[in-house]
């Protein structure tokens, strides 16, 4: 399982073009128990195709962060399966998680850096992980750091960098270990708009090199960036709707997509907000 | 390679995280010593109150001393009647060389003393071991029945105070032990605390190598060697602090034992012992940052 894990970067689709690289199949969740139960996810149903630049959209407590949670085996469904590259990745046994992590990557509105460590100390964490040797190490990380056009040589403490600055540490921690999806939760929610677009223009660029973007968000600036080319709506803990652009239609729809219309009834086309 | 490189991570990552901290790790270290000194003070006073006890052989219930004259046939079968006795658990033959190298290991710094003297003087023995529990009106029989041999000049039988002073060395033995496990759970609980403050101090540390895919291997390893270490150096820094105290009273004590009990060496551990002692620090530190890091440290 381990060695799957490990081939599971998006070398494994390259020719399996919008292949789904997450299927989400009637997935509800729940926190609590009894009265203190509260459903977060009800009934979820959805693929994100390899190479999309996926949103989340829906207000607060609609159930983004809890979707995101799943992907990343924080959280177990209580019904449904989730499969990443093609496995259920809640069947994975405790010892298997980390490996999935390391192909998941992840970046978060709080950006969970270690504030006294300098952007390369914070990334190069990431691939200590891998138990790279430290020239490698060094190499992937500063790589990653240049991909957001940050300094890989400055000794300044990422707590003395702006928030911006901050979200691309950990975009390009998430980035370093070059992971078959990168997900973000609220990735702009701390930022002004000028900085939103930076961070919103690095996230293109990686997607545009093939890495799978999803991005949980409520900020309109992300919808209005043209690169969104498929998007969830969920209100509620429920999917409203499966917003797909035409430039990607995952494989177990493109039947239907030929005599079907791809967008759910009441569906903003992604490509209009484009 | 992998394994070796996260080894690598997780031991510097410990010594980062003690150098991070580092009164709270002196202070657990110091306690830990503290626990482990008393600990230490006990052994060693048994270990000694053991070695005086076999100089005197009061282990040894029933000694035969044999005419030098004894033919080794009858010395033999005086060997194998014994051993037929169902009371006797071991019977051992002393030759003279073996008695003159036991002196000599009984004066330890003084053995110098014996030089030039010929093992001869000393007489060839038969040490009779019995079985535990067994009256001393026995014994007192079996003596005068040795004494009744051709090739035994004398029986020295251990009287009813040597059973005494065993028992009380027993008895030590046990608090030693008692005080092994006590001073085992103080020495965890030392640990414990610290490392739960460093879980604490380092929680999104942990938080974010959960993230990014560290296995609790890596997650925890750090927290597990830096207990380790602790334990470790807590009983090194004891041991060091109990043989410098021991080298200072050693000559006095054995001057006063001499008086006492004419028998007057006294030993420091030896580098086994040593290292076992180094290694239980390590074990009670191993499983308090066990126990303090398990829950918190998980993917």
């Amino acid at each position: 399982m381990h060695q799957f894990l490990a081939r599971m970067g998006r070398s494994v689709f390259s020719g399996f073009a919008r292949m789904p690289i997450l299927e989400f199949s009637a997935v509800t969740m729940s926190y609590g128990r009894g009265r203190a139960k509260t459903v977060a996810l009800r009934d979820v149903s959805f693929c994100v195709p390899e190479g999309a630049f996926s949103v989340l959209v829906g207000p607060s407590g609609a159930g983004k962060s809890t979707l995101l949670k799943l992907v990343l085996a924080m959280e177990r469904p209580d019904e449904g399966t989730i499969r990443v590259a093609e496995r259920d990745i809640h069947r994975l046994r405790k010892h298997s998680i980390p490996y999935l992590r390391r192909n998941v990557g992840a970046v978060f509105q709080d950006f969970k850096l270690l504030p006294d460590a300098t952007p390369l100390e914070n990334v190069s964490l990431a691939l200590q992980v891998l138990g790279l040797p430290r020239r490698e190490v060094n190499a992937r990380a500063s790589k990653a750091l240049k991909q957001v056009e940050l300094d890989p040589g400055t000794r300044r403490a990422v707590c003395r960098m702006s928030g911006g600055e901050q979200q691309r540490v950990a975009i390009a921690r998430a980035l370093s270990g070059e992971p078959a999806i990168l997900l973000a939760d609220e990735p702009t929610g701390n930022l002004d708009p000028r900085l939103s677009r930076e961070i919103l223009d690095v996230l293109g660029e990686i997607n545009a090199n093939g890495t799978t973007v999803m991005l949980a968000t409520h900020d309109p600036i992300v919808r209005e960036s043209g690169r969104v080319t498929h998007e969830l709506e969920l209100a509620d803990g429920r999917l409203l709707n499966d917003t797909l652009a035409d430039a990607m239609v995952p494989l177990d729809r493109e039947s239907e997509a030929d005599t079907e219309p791809r967008l759910a009834p009441g569906a903003m086309p992604v490509g209009a907000v484009a | 390679m992998n394994t070796l490189r996260a080894a690598g991570y997780v031991v510097s990552r410990a010594l980062r995280g003690m150098a991070q901290a580092p009164m709270v790790q002196l202070l657990a270290v110091a306690t830990t010593a503290v626990c482990m000194l008393l600990l230490g003070t006990v052994m060693l006073a048994w270990t000694n109150a053991q070695g005086v006890a076999d100089a005197w052989g009061l282990d040894v219930p029933v000694t035969v001393y044999l005419h030098d004259d004894a033919a080794n046939d009858e010395v033999d079968e005086l060997v194998t009647r014994l051993r037929e006795i169902p009371e006797v658990t071991r019977v051992e033959s002393i030759t003279p060389p073996q008695a003159l190298e036991r002196l000599a290991d009984g004066l330890g710094g003084d053995a110098g003393m014996l030089e030039g003297i010929d093992a001869g003087v000393l007489p060839a023995s038969i040490e009779v071991h019995l079985a535990e529990g067994t009256p001393t009106t026995f014994t007192a029989a079996l003596g005068d029945k040795l004494d009744a041999f051709e090739v035994v000049e004398e029986v020295a039988i251990a009287g009813a105070w040597a059973e005494q002073a065993q028992a009380m060395l027993k008895t030590v033995g046990e608090m030693a032990l008692g005080a092994a496990g006590l001073v085992g759970f103080a020495c965890m609980a030392i640990v414990w605390s610290t490392i739960r403050l460093a879980v604490y101090a380092r929680r999104s540390e942990i938080q974010i190598l959960r993230l990014v895919g560290g296995s609790t291997q890596f997650v925890r390893g750090p927290f597990i060697v830096e207990g380790l270490l602790q334990g470790a150096l807590g009983a090194a820094m004891a041991l060091g602090i109990l043989y410098s105290g021991f080298d200072t009273v050693r000559p006095f004590l054995e001057d006063g034992l001499s008086l006492l009990f004419a028998a007057g060496t006294l030993r420091f551990f030896t580098p086994t012992e040593v290292a076992m002692g180094i290694a239980f620090g390590a074990f009670v530190g191993l499983l308090g940052s066990r126990a303090a890091a398990g829950r918190y440290v998980v993917t």
